[in-house]
């Protein structure tokens, strides 16, 4: 369960986010979209502890982020957008490996959950060779098995089908409906409006920093064409009115 | 020690590094010195005295004609150019003081190693002089035509003097120069290179301690810095046992000054992985990183250029809180013999002081999201 409280960052002159507030709850799969610059990174940032809000506060699993930071961190499984930050000298094994041991998981307790993501995200081919030599739609897979390498009850990925074809987007979005299944909160940003709207029980839009709009996709359809759907986001990414 | 690469410069380069330079540059200078013992060529500033005659006599010296004796010098034709009192013998017969005034090229090998055994032909003149009896200048050219046999073990020694400030200045240098080059890339690797290659946020977002993982980088950057130096101190054992010089300054080099080198390294080598650990955890990029690390290791090799004159019985407590140059006073203190424990206790004691200020640093550097992120 995550609970985000007026949650404020200025850094320097630039306002990235403005009292941003909602709520995400066990079992649910929360889709963001925005623009680049939204804020929409900066937000799961702050979620996981990595920066601190200027206003505000949010609530992981119980745990505030400002006052128990470390307890929050046991509890989320973080995937960065941009770089997959993979140790590029170690095999894709070896990177789980080390963040497993990071997070305190045992051998035995890694070798299984290591052994099942692979599995889970067809990586059985390439587990043992070097980062190095993955492709970045591969790189991204090993990425994000290793943000949920310890089984957190809070997943937050920015942007996990950057560098994916169908089927591995697929694959993921999949294995995050089972999550969802198993009880896991789950936040995600995508430029894929698609994948917003099939994988989302609900959609936050942010614009310049701002929340303007919190709805579920199942209120639009039926009552509007995909292509009015399709238009009222793409109008409330850009401008930050729906206007369908 | 993934791969090829940090064996070789972690180990190889350092473990052959100081021997290779020391066995050339005993090569060198054994190869002038004896050239210098078997023949040195001076010249004089005039000819019509008993000194001349003095060193003319001499088997092991050639006096030069020339009309220029700074370009002589210059060009390595002469060695040394010794100008004459003008009234030398009359001097010398009435028993007054007289000048005999040696000039040598101090940019010329040959010229300063030449330099000690015309001295000692000069101290041999007035030598003869004193325990002679002449009356007359006829006396007196019998006198010095006679050959002086100068003792080649005198001669040794005041050359060996000159390789061992170079030696005393050369291997701290070196020790240092790897204690801190040893761990600059590993600290701009595991400070900038993390933030650019983009794996600092996953690290962070773990349910480790920032603290843990400053430790841990401190940890595995030390080890780099330690490795490089532990082995260009045993390259440099290695080199004493294999060149077994009875005369060398390191003659009385033994197991305890070999563990008290090596203790020392390893204090140096842990402040400069913090040193240069902070350094890379600051900067934006790992190019950023190496442009503030280099000078760093060039600033660490200047104390070694200023303590070579240093008098250690005159080192104070001051100059023992002075990072790196007290460093190299203790350094040069083993490899002369003249261990001092207090001023070894002094120097550990203060590189434990500035770690643990450095390692507050980064503490302090891991909780800024300006520098963490850069953002």
């Amino acid at each position: 369960m995550i609970e985000i409280k007026n949650i404020s960052k200025k850094f320097k002159t630039k306002q990235a986010l403005k009292s941003v507030s909602f709520e995400v709850g066990t079992g649910e799969i929360l889709g963001l979209l925005g623009e680049n610059g939204a804020g929409k990174s900066t937000l799961l940032r702050i979620i996981s502890t990595m920066l601190l809000p200027s206003e505000g506060s949010a609530v992981i699993s119980g745990y505030d982020i400002l006052k128990s930071p470390k307890e929050v961190r046991k509890n989320i499984g973080i995937l960065f957008g941009s770089e997959v930050g993979l140790y590029e000298r170690l095999t894709a094994r070896e990177n789980l490996e080390f963040f497993a041991k990071l997070n305190g998981m045992s051998d035995e307790e890694s070798k299984e959950r290591i052994d099942y993501l692979i599995n889970k995200f067809s990586f059985e081919e390439y587990a043992d060779k070097k980062v190095i030599t993955l492709s970045k739609g591969m790189k991204q897979k090993v990425a994000i098995a290793r943000s949920i390498v310890h089984n957190p009850s809070v997943m937050l990925f920015d942007e996990p089908d950057s560098g994916l074809d169908f089927k591995a987007s697929k694959i993921i979005f999949d294995f995050m409906e089972e999550c969802k299944k198993e009880g896991k909160t789950i936040i995600f940003s995508s430029h894929s409006m698609e994948n917003i709207k099939n994988y989302s029980d609900r959609i936050v839009v942010l614009h310049k920093g701002e929340v303007t709009k919190i709805f579920r996709i199942d209120e639009y359809r039926g009552k509007y064409s995909e292509k009015e759907i399709n238009n009222m986001l793409f109008n409330l990414v850009c401008d930050g009115d729906e206007n369908v | 020690m993934r791969d090829a690469k940090t064996f070789f410069v972690g180990i190889l380069i350092p473990f052959f590094l100081v021997p290779s330079m020391l066995f050339i540059f005993n090569f060198t200078m054994g190869g002038t010195e004896k050239s210098i013992a078997k023949n040195v060529n001076i010249a004089v500033s005039n000819k019509d005295n008993s000194f001349y005659k003095f060193m003319s006599a001499q088997d092991d010296v050639t006096i030069i004609e020339t009309n220029d004796s700074g370009k002589s010098l210059d060009s390595g034709e002469i060695s040394s150019y010794i100008i004459i009192d003008e009234n030398l013998d009359e001097k010398v017969i009435k028993k007054e003081p007289f000048t005999l005034d040696i000039k040598y090229n101090k940019s010329s090998m040959n010229s300063l190693l030449a330099q000690p055994m015309v001295s000692q032909y000069e101290e041999a003149y007035r030598y003869v002089l004193e325990n002679s009896s002449f009356k007359n200048y006829e006396e007196l050219e019998q006198i010095s035509k006679n050959k002086f046999n100068l003792g080649q073990q005198q001669i040794d020694q005041e050359s060996m003097d000159l390789s061992s400030m170079l030696f005393m200045m050369l291997v701290p240098m070196m020790l240092i120069l790897y204690s801190c080059f040893g761990s600059s890339s590993t600290a701009a690797e595991l400070g900038a290179g993390e933030k650019e290659r983009g794996t600092f946020e996953p690290l962070l977002s773990t349910g480790v301690e920032r603290s843990a993982v400053v430790l841990g980088k401190l940890f595995a950057t030390a080890f780099m810095g330690v490795l490089s130096s532990m082995f260009t101190v045993m390259g440099l054992f290695v080199y004493l046992i294999v060149s077994s010089k009875s005369d060398s300054i390191l003659s009385n080099f033994n197991i305890f000054s070999f563990a008290e080198l090596l203790m020392i390294i390893v204090i140096i080598s842990v402040f400069f992985a913090a040193l240069n650990l902070t350094i890379g955890i600051y900067a934006k990029s790992y190019k950023e990183a190496q442009t503030f690390l280099m000078p760093v290791c060039l600033l660490a090799m200047f104390p070694s250029f200023f303590t070579y004159t240093l008098d250690f019985s005159n080192v104070g407590f001051t100059d023992l809180s002075i990072p790196v140059l007290n460093t190299i006073c203790v350094i040069k203190e083993i490899l002369s013999n003249s261990f001092n424990a207090m001023h070894f206790c002094v120097v550990i004691a203060w590189h434990l002081v500035y770690i643990f200020l450095l390692c507050l640093v980064m503490f302090k550097l891991f909780k800024k999201e300006n520098i963490i992120f850069r953002v």
